[in-house]
């Protein structure tokens, strides 16, 4: 598939209850989530920084910031940190108020 | 987030692999808080290999609790039953008196003690002055984030002594976040769990899938050192630094079939029904004999305090 990077921009949040055993589905940030002890979620920015939000082990999110940049049909997260490891996500479908990810 | 990962500075390949842990990742980039990490988890091998923590699980401990009711509406400000509704499924679960505990697998039956641990309502402030553990504190805000600002004046209340008693905040978390905690270690001044009062006790406020008291049982379990049976990374390679739960990939939520495999842990899969996984309240049922060695260490190490004499004097 064609993926839009402008159509990625923004703060998706893990809607882990809409996941199955393909896919991972993230929502935008205001999407009304039920209650959960944790969500990761993932900002992608127009000038090409992202920021994400992994669960924490004491369940709070906790923060990591790099840059991305769109390889196919894939996003590719290259963190800040020095020793974190780049990562790709697989897009499977993107829509304003849903994007999926190869699980 | 998904999971594919490759080292900088080369082509990406397509590999399932995972993210650095978030634990990892603090830890890396705080070197006092490593070495107190490091420090800590060898204390805690040493206290579980020489059977000390075996032995003090044998003997009950007894833990005062103050509860910090922070609350801008009536409903959030909750009721005394509400609270010790909560203090009883502590106890049903530290005390393995769960019914729900005939679900665990016929596989791991074995393999859930008790950890032998009473929680009770502070009876004595510490000044000595009687009380019912339970603070109430009016507040301006419509939620609170994980900045523990509900953990200090003037938006929330800031902690009895945490050397005697167990601190817990309940209050609306932002987004319907459950809870988080704290591990043993950290600053006095925000040592405790924060609860979300929809998802505290088992009367009141509290609603499903989460109005079982078992969201308290998970934050009260990583107050005592214990982490998230993936991990925290989502490539197998993390580690609960327990030796009896098999290694999980990612949290499982909901209510899942057993079994669940992940990490090459078939047949059995994942343990799912584990307090320290992220599933429904009534779908966790149990913690291991491994875990709780590994609380009892913590209360032979860390939190010692809780078996002196001032912890003595606030019940």
């Amino acid at each position: 598939m064609t993926v839009d990077g402008s159509g990625l921009v923004g703060r998706w949040v893990h809607s882990h209850e809409e996941d199955t055993d393909a896919e991972l589905v993230y929502r935008p940030s205001t999407f009304a989530f039920p209650r959960s002890r944790g969500r990761d979620a993932l900002e992608l920015r127009a000038d090409g920084t992202f920021s994400e939000a992994a669960i924490g082990a004491d369940d709070r999110p906790t923060p990591a910031d790099g840059t991305w940049n769109l390889d196919g049909p894939a996003i590719r997260l290259t963190p800040n940190a020095p020793n974190a490891s780049i990562r790709t996500l697989d897009v499977l479908t993107s829509a304003a108020d849903r994007l999926t990810f190869r699980r | 987030m998904p999971r594919k990962t490759t080292p900088k500075k080369t082509a990406p390949k397509r590999r399932q692999c995972g993210t650095t842990g978030a634990h990892e990742r603090l830890l890396e980039a705080n070197p006092a808080m490593r070495a107190r990490h490091a420090r800590l988890e060898r204390f805690t091998d040493r206290c579980i290999q020489s059977g000390h923590a075996s032995r003090l699980m044998r003997q009950e401990i007894t833990i005062p609790v103050v509860v910090h009711v922070v609350f801008k509406t009536a409903e959030e400000n909750i009721s005394a039953a509400q609270v010790r509704s909560q203090i009883t499924a502590l106890n049903r679960d530290y005390r393995a008196k769960n019914r729900d505990a005939a679900g665990v697998p016929t596989v791991w039956k074995g393999l859930a003690p008790s950890p032998n641990v009473t929680f009770v309502l502070a009876t004595r402030d510490a000044n000595g002055n009687p009380t019912n553990g339970i603070t109430r504190t009016k507040t301006t805000r419509d939620s609170f984030g994980t900045g523990d600002s509900v953990k200090a004046s003037p938006d929330g209340v800031a902690p009895w002594p945490t050397k005697q008693y167990l601190n817990l905040w309940v209050c609306t978390l932002a987004g319907g976040l459950l809870g988080y905690a704290q591990f043993p270690g950290g600053p006095a001044a925000t040592d405790g769990v924060v609860i979300l009062n929809t998802a505290f006790g088992t009367v009141g406020t509290p609603a499903a899938p989460f109005d079982l008291g078992r969201t308290a049982t998970h934050e009260v379990g990583h107050w005592l050192n214990l982490h998230h049976i993936w991990g925290d990374r989502d490539d197998c390679g993390g580690t609960d630094y327990v030796s009896d739960t098999p290694n999980a990939q990612h949290p499982n939520y909901g209510t899942p079939t057993f079994p669940h495999p992940s990490c090459h842990n078939a047949p059995d899969g994942d343990m799912f029904m584990n307090y320290m996984d992220y599933v429904d309240d009534r779908a966790m049922v149990m913690f291991t004999t491994g875990q709780a060695a590994r609380m009892n260490a913590t209360l032979a190490g860390p939190r010692s305090s809780f078996l002196a004499p001032t912890a003595e004097r606030a019940r």
